[in-house]
């Protein structure tokens, strides 16, 4: 719900003057102002000895304070600040006659510089007051200069904020689509709000008839502005920037999307110069017959199309609905994002739940555009799985489809849609679905769990286990209290084995404090028999945000003990390379002086050698040395043997392995600092350090070799950022598999159970 | 010049100031810098640049209001190198640039009376203009009336909530000034005027606040204030936490109240004990650490009991990462003088505490005490977690809690009954058969 939205005005400029044609609701008010701040509610401001003299004992003083409060409160008119109402001041000192707005040669003393008022009984106010100003004058500060034209307007007074886009014809008094690059532009992003998959159908379809040229020729329109009027938000309430980012949202969903529909309207068929004919002259005539606004008001949704319209959008905006409204038979579906209103208060009301909302990461990229900002999506991915949920109009893809806009592309769409939701269930992951549906995951799925989502009738959620084995938490808060909610789940599951809500939820909330049977059906279910039933239970749960998924992430920690046995290991093999080294002295020293005649060879021989992999022994030992840093170390682990094909100079083997070994060792950053044996976490295993790497090759050590393999191919993952559901998906192993390396290397892992 | 990146405050592009000129209608008669406002009218605006762009103003003004502000939010880090700022004049030779042209926003600018009085920003493709038009009458103006504004023009993406009071108070200033003496109607002090706009452009852009004497009565004394959000009220039963070393930055001039009351502020003591101990009215020593909180020195936390539940956040997977987090945690919950527990231990610790284990039982099942950790401060460094060194103080403390504090309420008919994770501050919710939350030490 945008809460501060105030009216919504159509207002046109023509020769003859600027008005505003319609306005819904009809008689907006503004929410009051303080015209100086309250005094603190205890009376802060008596003195000491008054406070001793009237001091009372604290129990009956919360009584009085309440008395004190709400007298404070009946006080309180005079705080409020009220908005000066010039139209009323003017309208009975004296009259003038309209036409005129700068040709005035005798101002009269009273009112010396009213331009143009409207001389009018008291009665016909609501037709010329808005916001407290004469609707006229309003109206012609919301009709800019021409150049202002075909851009974002935005206007605030004190407390008021217009917003629009306002649209003019062209100084020849015709209208016309602009320019090949505006217009593919403003199409584009007028088309936003639709289905994604018609976005290039319309397009195309717009610029093939804006070069047939306009139809319908324009008598008098020469500007309209669709605006919509808000109350400035408390700017206190929120950080800074954040209302300016709440109006741009507002702009382009609501304000721009209308905007371009209507002008694309107006430019083919003269669409709004026709409603406005039928507006102006309604209102002429029930001014004459002196009749209220409301008359006119009532009178116009039945007779134009336009003011329905902008009834319509105006309650779902209010009721934070999608707004399904008709512009001259275009079928409009416009909304703003769910938690839009966040922006506005500050932090600690919303934002500071255990779930963090990233909006602005790759994760929340995969949405697109419009959904990036103030829905709170959870990262579309391949191991998320869809929710259904049973919208208002039930899921009914022939719905768009009734309209006369149905082409047989649709109707192809809609048969695949309902093959989609028929196999769509929250124990299936998109994956999975991808491949039942043989769909393609990036270009089929995506897409219509995008516009499943965006229509609010399903969302995404973690996939959840077939046994209900999933571990669940509560949420901060419920949506509904708690009272409604146990009253709906009695309702919806009579079955005498399922407890109250509350008693499940309790359940929900106790269980993670253990360390195993956590999960839903441990704790909930216990029974194989009500599986099924309690399937029912979970997705309406879900379905009322009851739940949230708990997520393991795993990571790495090289004790102290492997850091020893490690250590051990590389001062053994030490050994037996000094060792080695007293026995080939006088081998090395000869290789020596033979690398080092060879090194302008070997530098020459650089660019052969990028190519044919690395020539160890061509290189001397210290550049040998740098170039094997560059590559992960398990290739230079595995280079033994392999290289040797590669040499330029062959000397014996020993020799060789001996020069191979030593650079490998001294690679691993043995005696840095993060040589040491204290206990330490592996923070990425995918970009482990040589040393890191040892460290986790000998958590295998005396493993079964295929746990051994598994965890090598898993660990990867285990950098305590990656849930549970994406290591199975990426890994491609199963949740038993993965319990299995668990329990193998638990001494080197760590858990953490949290929502993602 | 500080850049843009520098500062919260937007930059001013141009100060204008906007007459409704009995010929000619709305116009510009100075901006500063000039030339940057696109002007179609043929009519010479009256006072073109004054050859000596000195401001009439001594310069001893500046230095002085300058002394003057060593407050918490003042930008000092501005200051040094603001000397070095190039006249305005030069500014508009070297640049070409037009921002717009007057002509499209004159009716917002200089508007009927309806409009006059209130506060008024109206938009360009790139720019946004903010000004407080106002309307005098009187019998001596040829027109019976007097119109004029000063504006302000920002980039369109401006946050100009922190000059809103700034416009306000400049067209009032000037509004008195032209009711006393017909400063801004004679004609007789244009100059003044414009040194007026050039010193407001060049101290508010510089030095974020300004002092201008105009005549005997009346100067424009302005200071913008970065704009924060109001923090959350303070509950009696919540725990301060300082994140700087405030008392080395108190200034005897400071509020009583604050002074007595960043004494006790320990990260231990809640507030109604604060002001026990400091002798204070409780709701002034709210008031103080809401003023403390407003300015991000402080933060919340909740009173540290056994019977706490903490959870981990979803931060966790990228603190548990951060060298600093390893690096500080371990000296700052060990006790004095025993041995440091290696990080993956205190990791492994954090990831223990869950929803519906109280500390107590976790203390319990992990041997915590025999690791020499004190629990509190084990606690607390998970709730909050402090940038080293925070700089400036209206640059950035940065809140990284990782923890998510649970309190324990076992409440409802049915149990036991969490309602976890209310960022940090242990809300200690219970459900009256279930209907709405209800603090539990409100009851």
């Amino acid at each position: 719900m945008a809460e501060s939205l105030l009216s919504i005005l159509l207002v046109t400029s023509s020769a003859k003057g600027s008005s505003v044609v319609f306005r819904w609701p009809p008689c907006p008010q503004t929410s009051s102002r303080l015209a100086r701040p309250r005094p603190p509610s205890d009376n802060l401001q008596l003195d000491n000895p008054w406070r001793a003299a009237n001091f009372s004992d604290p129990f009956s003083s919360i009584m009085d304070r309440q008395k004190k409060d709400e007298a404070l409160l009946n006080d309180m008119d005079d705080y409020e600040w009220k908005r000066p109402t010039t139209l009323r001041d003017r309208s009975t000192s004296f009259s003038r006659s309209a036409a005129s707005s700068s040709g005035r040669n005798s101002p009269s003393k009273d009112a010396p510089f009213d331009h143009d008022d409207l001389d009018h009984p008291q009665e016909t106010d609501a037709y010329h007051d808005l916001f407290g100003y004469s609707s006229e004058f309003l109206a012609s500060m919301l009709c800019p200069q021409r150049s202002l034209c075909h851009q974002k307007f935005e206007l605030r007074i004190d407390d008021l904020v217009f917003l629009g886009h306002p649209v003019g014809a062209e100084s020849d008094g015709s209208w016309r689509f602009k320019s090949e690059k505006l217009k593919s532009g403003s199409r584009g992003r007028g088309s936003r709000n639709r289905d994604a998959t018609q976005q290039d159908d319309g397009k195309s379809e717009i610029s093939s008839i804006a070069e047939k040229g306009p139809p319908a020729q324009s008598l008098w329109l020469q500007m309209f502005h669709f605006v919509i009027v808000l109350d400035l938000p408390d700017p206190s309430s929120s950080a800074s920037g954040n209302v300016a980012k709440y109006f741009d949202v507002i702009y382009e969903q609501i304000a721009f999307t209308v905007t371009a529909v209507l002008f694309q309207e107006q430019v083919l068929s003269n669409f709004v110069e026709a409603e406005c004919d039928i507006l102006v002259s309604l209102k002429d005539e029930y001014i004459d017959k002196g009749e209220p606004y409301s008359e006119f008001n009532a009178q116009a949704l039945l007779r134009s199309s336009l003011a329905p319209a902008m009834k319509t959008l105006y309650e779902a905006i209010q009721s934070s609905t999608m707004a399904y409204i008709t512009i001259h038979d275009l079928p409009l579906e416009l909304q703003l994002p769910p938690y839009l209103d966040h922006l506005l208060h500050s932090e600690e009301e919303y934002d500071l739940d255990f779930v963090d909302y990233k909006e602005d990461d790759d994760e929340s990229r995969a949405w697109g555009r419009e959904m990036s900002f103030g829905w709170r999506l959870p990262a579309l991915a391949p191991w998320k799985s869809l929710l259904l949920l049973d919208g208002d109009q039930g899921l009914d893809p022939y719905m768009n489809l009734r309209g006369p806009h149905v082409r047989p592309e649709e109707r192809t769409l809609a048969q695949g849609l309902i093959k989609f939701l028929e196999t769509a269930s929250v124990t299936l992951s998109l994956a999975d679905m991808a491949s039942l549906l043989d769909w393609d995951l990036e270009n089929q799925i995506y897409p219509t769990v995008r516009w499943l989502v965006h229509h609010r009738r399903a969302k995404v959620v973690d996939i959840v286990h077939s046994g209900l084995k999933t571990i669940f938490t509560l949420p901060p808060r419920f949506e509904a209290s708690l009272s409604s909610l146990s009253i709906d789940f009695k309702r919806e599951f009579p079955h005498p084995s399922i407890p109250h809500l509350p008693t499940i939820l309790s359940n929900v909330s106790t269980a993670t404090s253990k360390q195993s049977d956590n999960h839903f059906f441990a704790t909930v279910v216990q029974s194989k028999e009500l599986i099924p039933l309690y399937h029912d239970v979970v997705l309406w749960m879900l379905k009322h945000e009851l739940l949230l998924t708990l997520h393991l992430r795993i990571r790495i920690v090289a004790t102290s003990e492997l850091k020893k046995i490690v250590r051990f290991a590389h001062e053994r093999r030490l050994g037996r390379l000094s060792q080695r080294e007293r026995q080939r002295a006088r081998g090395r020293q000869l290789s020596q002086k033979f690398l080092e005649s060879g090194d302008e060879l070997s530098n020459g021989l650089s660019e052969k050698r990028e190519m044919a992999g690395v020539a160890w022994l061509s290189l001397s030992p210290k550049t040998a040395r740098r170039y094997s840093r560059r590559l992960p170390s398990t290739e230079s682990g595995q280079s033994k043997g392999s290289d040797m094909s590669g040499s330029v100079f062959v000397e014996d083997e020993d020799g060789q392995m001996y020069e191979e070994e030593e650079s490998e060792e001294e690679n691993v950053g043995w005696g840095t600092r993060e040589d040491n044996v204290w206990p330490s976490m592996i923070s990425d295993p995918g970009m482990a350090t040589p040393l890191e790497r040892r460290w986790l090759a000998a958590m295998s050590e005396g493993k079964e070799e295929y746990i051994a393999r598994r965890f090598e191919k898993i660990n990867q993952y285990f950098d305590g950022k990656k849930t549970d559901d994406e290591i199975l998906f990426r890994a491609e192993i199963s949740r038993k598999q993965l319990r299995e390396v668990l329990h193998h290397y638990e001494e080197y892992l760590q858990t953490f159970l949290h929502p993602s | 010049m500080p850049s843009e990146g520098d500062t919260f405050l937007p930059r001013i592009q141009s100060v204008f100031y906007a007459v409704f000129d009995d010929q000619q209608g709305p116009k510009i008669v100075f901006q500063v810098p000039e030339g940057l406002i696109g002007v179609s009218t043929t009519g010479p605006t009256y006072g073109t640049t004054p050859v000596s762009s000195s401001p009439t103003v001594n310069e001893s003004d500046v230095p002085l209001s300058r002394r003057s502000s060593s407050s918490l939010i003042s930008l000092a880090g501005q200051r040094p190198n603001s000397r070095s700022l190039s006249s305005p004049q030069h500014r508009s030779t070297s640049s070409n640039r037009c921002l717009f042209n007057f002509d499209d926003i004159s009716k917002y600018v200089i508007p009927r009376s309806d409009f006059c009085g209130r506060l008024i920003i109206c938009s360009t493709s790139n720019h946004r203009i903010i000004g407080f038009p106002v309307a005098l009458r009187g019998r001596n103006y040829q027109r019976n009336y007097f119109r004029y504004n000063l504006c302000f023009v920002f980039e369109r993406s401006a946050d100009l909530s922190c000059y809103e009071p700034v416009v306000r108070k400049v067209s009032r200033v000037l509004t008195a000034c032209e009711e006393e003496s017909l400063f801004l109607s004679s004609q007789q002090a244009p100059h003044a005027l414009y040194a007026i706009l050039e010193q407001l452009y060049e101290d508010l852009n510089s030095y974020s606040e300004t002092s201008i004497p105009i005549d005997k009565f009346n100067s424009i004394e302005l200071k913008i204030f970065p704009f924060y959000p109001n923090p959350p009220p303070v509950k009696d039963w919540t725990v301060p936490l300082a994140l700087i070393n405030i008392s080395k930055r108190t200034e005897e001039n400071w509020d009583l109240t604050v002074l007595k009351v960043i004494k006790f502020i320990d990260g231990v003591n809640h507030v109604s004990r604060i002001a026990q101990l400091a002798d204070c009215d409780l709701e002034l020593t709210r008031q103080a650490i809401s003023h403390l909180l407003y300015y991000q020195v402080i933060m919340i936390i909740d009173i540290f009991q056994y019977s706490n539940m903490y959870t981990l956040r979803k931060n966790v997977q990228w603190l548990a990462d951060e060298a600093h987090v390893k690096e500080e945690c371990g000296p700052y919950v060990t006790k004095p003088g025993l041995p440091i527990p290696d990080w993956p231990k205190l990791l492994h610790l954090y990831s223990r505490l869950k929803p519906g284990k109280t500390i107590y039982e976790w203390m319990d099942a992990y041997k915590v005490h025999e690791l020499g950790i004190d629990v509190r401060r084990f606690a607390s460094f998970g709730v909050i977690k402090v940038c080293i060194f925070p700089p400036p103080l209206c640059a950035c403390i940065w809140f990284t809690d990782f923890l998510c504090y649970r309190d324990f309420y076992g409440g409802y008919i049915a149990g036991q009954f969490y309602f976890p994770w209310k960022r940090g501050q242990g809300r200690k919710y219970h459900r009256l058969a279930g209907e709405g939350k209800v603090s539990h030490r409100q009851l």
